[in-house]
């Protein structure tokens, strides 16, 4: 990477932004904290968003409260409003910061991959929240707002078996700060007669991350086949 | 049955309320007080207040919501998304075995597939985009989605786009209707409208495939962008108005009554 991004990170205060932080320490990063925010100003929200090259919002335990409607709210609407604000400063990615818990109910012995459907608890509210915030991201996807990348992560506290290190987060996050959505749309095309028909690609990118060990539920072979690279053990 | 109605008194309440009254108990809650011609019982309630819903929906058998709030970005997600939030709970804490929900078409069949496709059908995986109501809609109905595979709760969930009424082809606070161009992308009877949810509220247990099962709410119409069929076979409902003054170009007329009888 030659140079610097400006990174704008959805709260300080979180341990996740912590941990972001320390990957990205190379580059610009500003924050934001959501009570500052006045939503009721459009204006407000969009200055945020000057110059900013990459927005990563904080779709997982960024955000606590013991209230659900509040968690709910942040969520959705405030997510609604910060992407919104974003697509109206023409920023060109996003970077939705998820949770391999999206899959907790589903039996140890499977093999998760991106393509299996969440099935999560929905008495935990975090996980409701990740699920609804992904959503949301990636509509502004679908509508060609900006790229989104959506990276469920494992657990970067506890060395359980979705333990993800910081060292392989931070390799993989430095990654994907150069991946091209139309490079990868051009190998697919690389047989087919239209390339220049897929020069922008498809926008939206869903990735699983964590250490690799043998017999992982959670597969990360797509984010490792991207980058030629092996997770870490 | 008890029927709980949420967002009862906006315009699609009346003909909800004329569909159920004769043969359900009706519980009517909205922010806003009903007309004198409502006779039953009414309780000021608003969808997002979530102890509030889990009170109103004690000892109820069901839930129907018809409440929508789409031009401002709060309100929409309040009533759309957190109201949603609300009436799950409620299910869940009731032991409430059928939600009936209500939304717009596009909260499942965004630009991305009706600028595209035809015969869009209720199965499809949704597609809302950015649009505020759908997406708003659509979150909600996320919710739903997950609280109706968690706990075994039948939520049928009915989706509209215009509504006439069937003598006038009036809208309240809606521009007349124009005649031979108003299709949009379809239009409903309101009398019809009412009684989709009646048939959603009676269908039997054994005959939804799954937890989670989604309607469109339209007359069989002749350009095939939308696929009703299930509609008609699993919950029965029979469109009684075509509205076909809205796209045809004048009004058949038969002389004689038995003309495509047998």
């Amino acid at each position: 990477m030659n140079n610097k991004l400006n990174i704008l990170i959805s709260s300080q205060k979180s341990k996740i932004s912590k941990v972001l932080t320390e990957c990205l320490q190379e580059h610009n990063i500003r924050y934001f904290e959501i009570d500052d925010l006045d939503f009721s100003s459009s204006n407000s929200i969009e200055k945020i968003f000057d110059g900013i090259d990459l927005y990563i919002h904080i779709g997982y335990e960024g955000f606590k409260s013991k209230d659900p409607m509040k968690m709910i709210d942040y969520h959705t609407r405030l997510t609604y409003d910060l992407l919104f604000a974003a697509g109206r400063k023409n920023v060109p990615r996003v970077f939705s910061i998820s949770t391999l818990e999206l899959f907790e109910n589903y039996e140890s012995n499977l093999t998760i991959t991106e393509n299996w459907n969440t099935d999560f608890s929905v008495k935990k509210i975090e996980l409701l929240c990740s699920h609804l915030s992904e959503n949301v991201c990636k509509e502004f996807a679908r509508d060609k707002v900006f790229e989104v990348i959506n990276l469920r992560i494992g657990d970067l506290f506890i060395e359980n078996s979705s333990f993800l290190s910081k060292s392989n987060l931070k390799n993989n996050i430095l990654n994907l700060l150069e991946f091209d959505f139309s490079s990868q749309e051009k190998k697919k095309s690389e047989n087919v007669a239209f390339i220049s028909a897929r020069k922008t690609g498809a926008n939206w990118l869903n990735l699983h991350l964590q250490d690799s060990f043998k017999g992982q539920k959670y597969l990360t072979t797509k984010i490792e086949n991207l980058f030629n690279n092996k997770g870490q053990s | 049955m008890k029927i709980l109605i949420l967002g009862g008194t906006g315009m699609l309440g009346p003909w909800v309320v004329k569909a159920l009254k004769d043969k359900h108990q009706i519980l009517l809650t909205d922010i806003k007080e009903p007309p004198k011609q409502y006779q039953g019982d009414f309780l000021k309630l608003s969808v997002d207040d979530l102890d509030g819903v889990i009170k109103a929906a004690e000892g109820m058998d069901c839930i129907v919501n018809l409440a929508v709030l789409r031009h401002d970005r709060k309100l929409a997600f309040d009533v759309s998304t957190k109201g949603n939030y609300s009436i799950m709970e409620a299910a869940k804490q009731n032991n409430i075995k059928r939600v009936i929900n209500t939304g717009p078409h596009f909260q499942l069949v965004g630009p991305s597939y009706e600028e595209w496709d035809h015969n869009l059908n209720p199965d499809m995986p949704a597609q809302p985009g950015t649009r505020l109501y759908a997406i708003s809609k659509y979150l909600g109905q996320e919710i739903c989605k997950k609280y109706s595979d968690q706990y075994g709760i039948k939520v049928l969930t009915l989706l509209y786009y215009n509504m006439r009424h069937h003598l006038d082809l009036t809208t309240p606070d809606f521009e007349p209707a124009e005649m031979s161009t108003d299709m949009t992308p379809f239009t409903t009877s309101w009398i019809d409208c009412g009684e989709a949810i009646r048939c959603a509220v009676e269908v039997a247990e054994d005959k939804l495939a799954s937890n989670l099962e989604t309607f469109f709410i339209t007359p069989n119409l002749p350009h095939k962008k939308f696929n009703s069929e299930k509609t008609y076979n699993i919950l029965g409902w029979k469109p009684r108005y075509s509205l076909e003054r809205l796209w045809n170009k004048e009004i058949i007329k038969s002389n004689n009554h038995l003309e495509d009888s047998y």
